[in-house]
């Protein structure tokens, strides 16, 4: 009791404790808040580098595979987009190069929701008259550019007819006039749907091949069977005889039929 | 009484003044070392900031050259058109130079601003350039970010 009492009159140190005092004030009011502040701070950087490179290693992963093909007579091109990737894919522009003058198309419709994963899109514009070099690039908003796979496209009025899709279909022939019969029939894989056109061809076959050009309504398996006429008679079996495979990839393949 | 006889006594009185005058340097100078500690955080958190804010505003820019076009004018002259696609969250500024071989053939430092999100087209009418010269396109943000495109005019 004694010495509680001896503590309480003594006034000395009374200095110390306030100096205690204000240390342990300028230590919880200036260096706690700024240790605080810069590491919050570091945390925002930290979480803005992670969220950046979340964001590039997702750009890194889209992927898109474009192809375009021409229709109504070289007047307008069908785009066909197949996000291949496993994330939604927004496509904000679409960049068609006409020869050297380049179109930007947006706001298109078709692409103003994202795609998902493995579903396609197809996007139709109008194509100025003429013969034409096309190329076709598209680019996302993560900041990708994905080119048709069938870059570049020539279009020439020759070459291309009212159908989306042809089978190109080249007959080693001897030289002079020739007839043929050609028969093209879908066979899959759309169960149900029926297609066939029937070709005549009677061509002055001078380098020893005959061409004809069949348009085809839609991408699938195709069966050709071409007949070979001897003079006004057309004989009872075909020649030739083949499935092919029209695809985006392939729009325009090639058959070559050889001599009998 | 009891008061009146301390009053009296002037023993252990300068003590109690030395006392009192050291708990009021100590009240200044504490007070004093107080304020210096709380603004010059306050300044150095300021400026922790503003160096890190840089930094992040620096990751956060995303942009890219995203088409080149090329009208040619003359036998050696054209037109060079470039798209800047700034696909990040924030706007930025850039300054757009070609190249060719390393030397400048034309620059744009007007520092255009490229809202996010969006694309900006620049144009340069270029000379003595022909056809399969290859061009490198920069581009620089005022942050410091490069992008470099390369176009060979067709």
């Amino acid at each position: 009791m004694s010495r509680i009492r001896s503590l309480r009159r003594s006034k000395s140190g009374v200095g110390s404790v306030l100096g205690m005092i204000f240390l342990v004030a300028i230590a919880f009011t200036t260096i706690v808040p700024l240790f605080l502040y810069v590491n919050n701070t570091n945390n925002l950087y930290n979480k803005t580098a992670e969220e950046m490179r979340e964001f590039d290693r997702e750009r890194s992963l889209e992927s898109l595979a474009v192809f375009m093909y021409v229709i109504n007579n070289g007047s307008a091109l069908n785009i066909q987009i197949k996000n291949k990737c496993a994330l939604n894919v927004q496509v904000v522009r679409i960049w068609i190069m006409v020869n050297e003058t380049c179109y930007m198309v947006t706001g298109i419709p078709e692409l103003e929701s994202e795609i998902e994963p493995a579903t396609t899109r197809m996007v139709a514009c109008a194509l100025p008259s003429g013969n034409k070099v096309l190329k076709v690039k598209v680019a996302t908003s993560r900041g990708n550019i994905f080119v048709a796979e069938n870059n570049p496209v020539y279009v020439t009025g020759e070459t291309w007819g009212w159908e989306p899709f042809s089978i190109n279909i080249c007959m080693e022939a001897d030289n002079g006039w020739i007839r043929r019969t050609v028969f093209v029939e879908y066979v899959g894989p759309v169960e149900g749907m029926k297609w066939n056109n029937t070709v005549e061809v009677t061509q002055l076959v001078v380098g020893g091949y005959a061409y004809q050009s069949v348009g085809v309504k839609c991408d699938g398996y195709y069966k050709i069977q071409i007949w070979e006429w001897v003079g006004k008679i057309k004989q009872p079996k075909p020649y030739f005889t083949i499935v092919v495979s029209v695809s985006l990839e392939m729009p325009s393949p090639w058959v070559f039929v050889p001599k009998r | 009484m009891l008061g009146r006889s301390m009053l009296r006594d002037k023993r252990a009185l300068s003590s109690v003044i030395g006392e009192i005058i050291l708990c009021t340097c100590v009240l200044v100078v504490g007070t004093a070392v107080w304020a210096f500690s709380y603004g010059y955080t306050s300044y150095e958190m300021t400026n922790y900031w503003q160096k890190v804010s840089v930094n992040i505003y620096s990751l956060k820019e995303r942009f890219m050259v995203e088409n080149v076009a090329f009208n040619s004018i003359g036998i050696s002259s054209g037109s060079l058109h470039i798209w800047v696609y700034n696909y990040g969250e924030i706007d930025i500024q850039v300054n757009v130079y070609i190249l060719r071989n390393g030397s400048i053939l034309g620059q744009d430092l007007s520092g255009a601003t490229i809202t996010r999100y969006s694309v900006a087209e620049f144009t340069f009418n270029l000379d003595q350039v022909s056809t399969s010269n290859e061009l490198v396109i920069k581009v620089e943000t005022l942050r410091g970010n490069v992008n470099y495109e390369s176009y060979t005019i067709p």
